[in-house]
């Protein structure tokens, strides 16, 4: 009944939760309210147990969070934004392209609702998390990249748990990329201090035709973490999309990724890492849908799991009757270093049409006793041997990140990560 | 002396493969050691270089006066030996630059010197890779991997002669070689020959021993060497094969 007391809790202050909530969101509340007392099943539902707080006050910090947590990639400029737990906090203003728009979601109920109205809620599928995030999300970001704009810099979110009691965080991004519009965008997860976390994250990215986007997901946070995320996707015709989750350190991982490939000619390339020790568990789940003919979609998943970490991949391609000529290849890679990790892999391919081209390939294993042999014989330190190919393993990941510097700050923190090296900067290590 | 190898035994999967290996190599001295197939060449070499799969069972081995078998594999290539795998092993994802650098610093700080710099280290590799005649794509490839057979030969001997080993053991060297590559290959062993370093050719074969020519010539038939003479040994062996051997030591 763990569920039940959110209801309830939502029914006790749903005024509070619906201030300033648009009505079409209040009336969608209310068959999210009736979905979930119905069909109550959450992703990680034991994780719910832990008494959270909720914000439904919107009650913001006191301090400046810019100037408490601030997150630069070395030598790249990024338009920065702050979620704090579930708020988007008002950056100074930054000089974006002529239409973009970057704000709070809470913030574009009122100062953009017929753009939000359209687009939100359109990737959706229903599911017990989908509707839990609906029914609590009050903000987040929102992205508005017009017609033929290019934005010229990556915009970064940190979401960052900040919290001295047992913190739940439940947001919801809406990203639009319209007709010929091209975006990158980078998202870091980062936790405070040593207190339980939960959060349950939605994005919804609509990617015009022929426009191109880019979803880079870094999480670097703690064993007190429970991380709950959906990416959801619509691609138009032509439409290019890259998308690529690091886990470096975290405790419940949770990464579902969906896409519907809407159009024809749209191409995606779909990616993940998972570096895991200790009692970590991370799972990635995608689940792309060729619903048109002619489209193309790849997919790379590694993971690297030590000590008594346990990975999950399930990747789910569904080829939707006449998507004929389509793509989708699929190749999930996992190393297991120790007597207890634990790897579950399931590729799982539903083919409803003819003249398709897809595979999908899954191995889990060890290192290569011979290479390691082999390095050694060079004089080169079973140590050192291991991390040269478990860093080589990882790496192939990075080559699907389009921000130079982004891989290879990630490299440098993988190469830290894999040498055991903690980070030690609460609000972002890629300032290290 | 550089090594000495003393009734040596070792097996594999509870199978003795070496019984009773006796050989003594001086400084500046080529030896090949040649045999049928399944006599235990490649366990010797395997054994040397410290492969866990093997065990020794009796015996000693003395490398410039330490107790080999007592050192790890990686403290082995530190202290000068080196060994050109009969097949090379392909390592995904490892560039040939990283993996030389890894390597190369690493005897270095075992001798206590510096790490080289990285424009240093960049000009001994191309030196080096000249001696087998490899060319610039070779550093950013990952090590062996889409090498052809020739070509991972020749980047066999172009890590020894990054790393200047005291004794080299070449396993099978020719095996899989074309003439060419057999040329290359053999021309940068020569190249690398100095006074004080030692060379162990291990192959089925006379070609090879055309081109690196050996002071001194082992047979080993059933995990022990049964014969050992000069260099006119490879032409007798080439003339009229093993058997007589075999038959010499009573088969």
């Amino acid at each position: 009944m763990i569920l039940k007391s959110y209801i309830d809790l939502y029914r006790s202050a749903q005024d509070r939760f619906n201030a300033g909530a648009p009505d079409w969101l209040v009336e969608a509340r209310r068959g999210s309210l009736d979905f979930l007392q119905q069909h109550g099943s959450l992703r990680e539902a034991a994780a719910y147990a832990t008494d959270y707080g909720m914000n439904p006050d919107r009650l913001q910090l006191k301090e400046d969070p810019y100037k408490l947590f601030s997150c630069a990639i070395p030598e790249i400029s990024a338009y920065n934004y702050l979620v704090v737990n579930d708020s988007f906090c008002i950056p100074g203003a930054a000089e974006l392209p002529q239409g973009v728009v970057v704000t709070s979601l809470a913030k574009a109920f009122s100062t953009h609702p017929e753009w939000v109205k359209r687009y939100f809620g359109l990737s959706h599928t229903d599911s017990a998390d989908w509707h839990f995030n609906q029914l609590f999300a009050q903000d987040g970001l929102f992205i508005y990249v017009p017609q033929g704009v290019v934005l010229d810099q990556p915009v970064q979110l940190v979401n960052y748990m900040y919290d001295k009691e047992a913190r739940m965080a439940v947001s919801h991004n809406l990203i639009v990329v319209e007709d010929g519009a091209a975006a990158q965008v980078l998202v870091c997860d980062h936790a405070w201090g040593e207190t339980d976390y939960l959060s349950n994250r939605y994005t919804e990215v609509y990617v015009g035709k022929g426009a191109k986007y880019e979803h880079y997901k870094l999480e670097s946070t703690n064993e007190h973490m429970t991380n709950i995320s959906t990416l959801a996707i619509d691609q138009q015709a032509g439409s290019q999309v890259l998308t690529n989750s690091i886990t470096l350190h975290g405790g419940h991982t949770d990464n579902r990724v969906q896409v519907r490939m809407l159009g024809e000619g749209a191409r995606l390339s779909l990616n993940g890492l998972a570096l895991g020790t200790g009692r970590q568990r991370i799972s990635n789940h995608t689940d792309i849908r060729h619903q048109v003919a002619g489209a193309m979609s790849s997919e790379l998943f590694k993971y690297l799991l030590d000590q008594a970490a346990q990975g999950d991949f399930y990747g789910l391609i569904r080829v939707d009757e006449g998507a004929d000529r389509t793509t989708a290849l699929q190749t999930n890679r996992n190393l297991c270093l120790s007597a207890d990790a634990r790897m579950q892999a399931r590729p799982q391919l539903e083919i409803y049409a003819d003249d398709v081209q897809c595979n999908h390939g899954s191995a889990t294993g060890q290192l290569d006793e011979n290479a390691l042999f082999y390095m050694q014989t060079r004089g080169i330190s079973e140590v050192e041997a291991r991390h040269l190919l478990m860093s080589a393993f990882a790496y192939e990941v990075l080559n699907n990140i389009g921000i130079e510097k982004v891989k290879d700050r990630l490299r440098l923190m993988i190469d830290r990560r894999l040498r055991g090296e903690k980070y030690n900067c609460h609000a972002c290590s890629m300032c290290q | 002396m550089l090594l000495e190898i003393k009734d040596l035994h070792a097996e594999i999967d509870g199978k003795e493969i070496l019984r009773g290996i006796n050989l003594c190599i001086g400084r500046g001295e080529v030896h090949a050691i040649m045999g049928p197939n399944g006599s235990g060449k490649s366990t010797l070499s395997a054994v040397l270089a410290g492969h866990p799969a093997y065990r020794v069972t009796q015996g000693e081995v003395i490398f410039q006066g330490k107790d080999l078998l007592a050192i790890s594999p990686e403290d082995r290539s530190r202290e000068g030996l080196f060994l050109s795998f009969q097949y090379p092993i392909e390592i995904p994802g490892v560039s040939m630059v990283n993996f030389m650098r890894a390597a190369v610093n690493e005897h270095r700080k075992y001798r206590q010197q510096e790490p080289m710099s990285a424009t240093e280290f960049l000009r001994v590799m191309k030196q080096k890779r000249e001696v087998v005649q490899l060319d610039n794509s070779l550093a950013s490839r990952s090590v062996n991997e889409g090498f052809s057979g020739g070509e991972k030969k020749r980047n066999e001997i172009f890590q020894m002669a990054m790393l200047e080993p005291s004794l080299s053991i070449l396993d099978e060297t020719d095996s899989g070689l074309d003439i060419d590559a057999l040329r290359i290959v053999s021309e940068g062993v020569n190249k690398l020959k100095r006074p004080d370093n030692s060379t162990i050719v291990i192959t089925h074969y006379q070609r090879l021993l055309d081109y690196i020519v050996p002071d001194v010539v082992h047979v080993l038939y059933k995990g022990r060497i049964v014969r050992t003479a000069g260099r006119e040994l490879v032409a007798e062996l080439e003339e009229k094969g093993y058997d007589w051997i075999k038959q010499e030591v009573g088969e």
